[in-house]
């Protein structure tokens, strides 16, 4: 860290976003919570910071590496947290009498991830995503909707979301006759997705593949309903195709495929898991499920709940290889003034709170082919010139210059 | 649809894959693989991609979503530890990651290494986690390749590397004492491209398997 040069850049994994993306990104992010807000989820607000101890209550033992730890004055371990599920479900235990169960909550969060060095992951994400905390027999269809229609908003087009369920595949491991150990195995080859592994095992052990691995629409589960005979699969599946019949009676079945295969790795969802993909990206771009025990280690209540996260860079990235130029259409606009036209300029500016312009300020006398070049490079709209005598509009548009007496026959022309 | 992007390895495997390829109807028949190990990216007749990669950076590619699907050794998938579907094991460019020590050591197994001995390899993520799991402490020095040197010129005591016939090492007077990992060929693929074009990667599986049994059929006839 000698060198100046080094402390230019950020650390690994953290990167600044000039406004051309930042813009985006923040566009992305107001067409998210719009629908958040209009399902009513309210927003809530955690540390950035959490003790370790009590993130780790939520998660499987093996995320631990993936921290950023802290030791604060007294010595007590913190850490960034790595996701907002476990916060939000910790400051819900102990505010619980101030909250009216159920309740719906929505957040906006950078959370952080302390991935290995060099494999060109971001180790700061920034997440949007709702938890629908207690009691009700709809929850799992409204937050399957919730996302779709989230997700849509942002202007994504030929996503899906693969929905899976926990007690499905533990249902078919729940036999006296499976040894705990290669249950374990079983399962991890499944997070870890190594299926050359997992078929190895299913086969030695007598078990179907076909029963784990099985993707496609909702005729898979009507297809694996006649193979699995034990109660919790079976449960498991009804509950999916409740959802699936429910989210088809809304009208967004297109947007639903069918993933038994998938385990998501955080070791706290207890029912429905799903997450969601585009053909034009390798990562996906959101996930969660239904967590019932959570809440409980927390408060010794048993409290159910569900919920996603969605990532904002991601759904960006999914979309900047299509177009993004809904953002620049706005009425972006140059503003200048000679000394004397200061005054027509400012009354100009007490008039326009209402037309939803964007404008940028600058002092200069007259509007020349080099002004000109320069502010279309930066998708200016138009450039008004106040003058001592009179008003001056270039629409960089049209290429059409109009000389203007007075502020109506200006606002006219916008 | 787009077309699928595959990572080839590049060097020992490039033939048997390009073979096995050939056979599954992924590859053309006619493709001339001196001319077209020289190159990084190629398209085939069929309009299929095909990006050629050191077999350790197929992962990456993959994991990334530059290639929908990979191919490339069971050990260096185990050393990158990506976030990727392994599908398929191909069955060919077998080779086993080894423990190696000096012929002439006395060491027979990996409980008479000596504690904070020095180890050398290509695998420092498996190396690491196969020692800690049989509880011995070493120390790490990673190499890019001929690791089978660091016994003699004396930077390291023993090393971790792969061994196909045993040849090599037998070369260098090191006698294998433990076997980590049994690699071969697999089939991994990105976890999105596994979704939105299963049938297709499914399909390519089952005709991969397919070549392999008629190859199988034929020897025995």
């Amino acid at each position: 860290m000698n060198n100046v040069n080094d402390l230019l850049h950020s650390p690994e994994g953290l990167k600044s976003y000039l406004p051309d993306k930042a813009e985006v990104f923040f566009h992305l992010k107001e067409r998210i919570e719009e629908i958040f807000k209009t399902w009513g989820y309210r927003p809530i607000i955690t540390p950035m910071l959490e003790y370790y101890d009590s993130l780790l209550l939520g998660m499987e033992q093996k995320t631990k590496k993936d921290f950023y730890k802290i030791i604060d004055y007294e010595g007590n371990i913190l850490a960034l947290r790595p996701e907002m599920t476990a916060p939000i479900a910790r400051t819900v235990s102990n505010r619980m009498e101030e909250l009216n169960l159920p309740v719906r909550l929505s957040y906006y969060a950078p959370v952080f991830r302390y991935d290995s060095p060099q494999m060109g992951k971001n180790r700061e994400i920034f997440q949007l995503g709702v938890e629908f905390i207690g009691k009700n027999s709809f929850a799992d269809i409204e937050i399957i909707i919730l996302l779709i229609e989230a997700l849509k908003n942002t202007g994504l087009k030929g996503f899906k979301i693969d929905l899976s369920h926990t007690k499905y595949i533990e249902g078919i491991l729940d036999n006296k006759e499976i040894n705990e150990n290669i249950k374990a195995e079983i399962k991890n080859y499944l997070i870890q997705r190594n299926y050359v592994a997992l078929k190895n095992y299913l086969a030695s052990n007598a078990l179907d593949t076909d029963l784990f691995l099985k993707r496609g629409g909702i005729e898979i589960i009507t297809d694996v309903e006649k193979k699995v005979n034990n109660e919790s699969s079976l449960l498991a599946l009804k509950e999916l195709r409740t959802v699936y019949e429910n989210v088809k009676e809304y009208g967004l079945e297109d947007y639903i495929s069918f993933d038994l295969g998938l385990i998501r790795g955080l070791g706290y969802y207890t029912g429905l898991i799903f997450e969601g993909f585009t053909n034009n990206l390798g990562y996906t771009i959101c996930g969660g499920g239904r967590y019932d025990n959570l809440v409980e280690k927390y408060s010794a209540r048993k409290v159910p709940a569900v919920g996603f996260a969605i990532g904002l860079e991601r759904v960006r990235l999914a979309l900047e290889k299509k177009e993004l130029e809904f953002i620049n259409n706005k009425n972006k606009i140059k503003l200048l003034f000679s000394r004397e036209g200061k005054k027509r300029l400012f009354k100009f500016l007490s008039n326009i709170q209402d037309l939803n312009l964007i404008f940028e300020i600058d002092e200069n006398k007259f509007i020349d082919k080099k002004l000109i070049d320069n502010y279309r490079k930066q998708r200016f709209n138009k450039m008004i010139l106040f003058k001592d005598k009179e008003i001056e509009l270039f629409d960089l548009a049209s290429e059409k210059r109009f000389t203007l007496y007075n502020q109506e026959e200006l606002i006219n022309k916008l | 649809m787009n077309k699928l992007v595959t990572a080839l390895p590049k060097g020992r495997l490039l033939s048997p894959v390009i073979e096995s390829l050939q056979k599954a109807g992924l590859i053309s028949k006619e493709l001339d693989i001196d001319l077209i190990s020289r190159k990084l990216v190629f398209n085939d007749k069929k309009n299929n991609s095909f990006l050629l990669a050191k077999p350790k950076d197929v992962p990456a590619y993959v994991e990334h979503g530059a290639a929908d699907i990979g191919i490339t050794g069971k050990d260096v998938i185990e050393e990158n530890e990506r976030n990727i579907y392994e599908l398929l094991d191909l069955g060919y460019g077998e080779c086993n990651l080894v423990v190696a020590v000096p012929a002439d050591s006395g060491i027979k197994t990996i409980y008479d290494i000596p504690e904070h001995s020095r180890v050398a390899s290509s695998y420092p993520n498996i190396s690491e986690n196969f020692f800690k799991k049989n509880g011995i402490q070493v120390e790490l020095i990673y190499l890019n390749g001929s690791v089978e040197l660091a016994p003699q010129v004396g930077i390291s005591d023993f090393i971790v590397d792969i061994s196909s016939s045993g040849k090599t090492l037998a070369k260098n007077d090191l006698i294998p004492i433990a076997e980590i990992i049994k690699s071969s060929a697999r089939l991994i693929v990105n976890n999105v491209s596994y979704k939105t074009r299963h049938n297709e990667i499914i399909e390519l599986v089952n005709r991969i398997n397919n070549g392999r049994n008629n190859d199988a059929g034929n020897q025995v006839s």
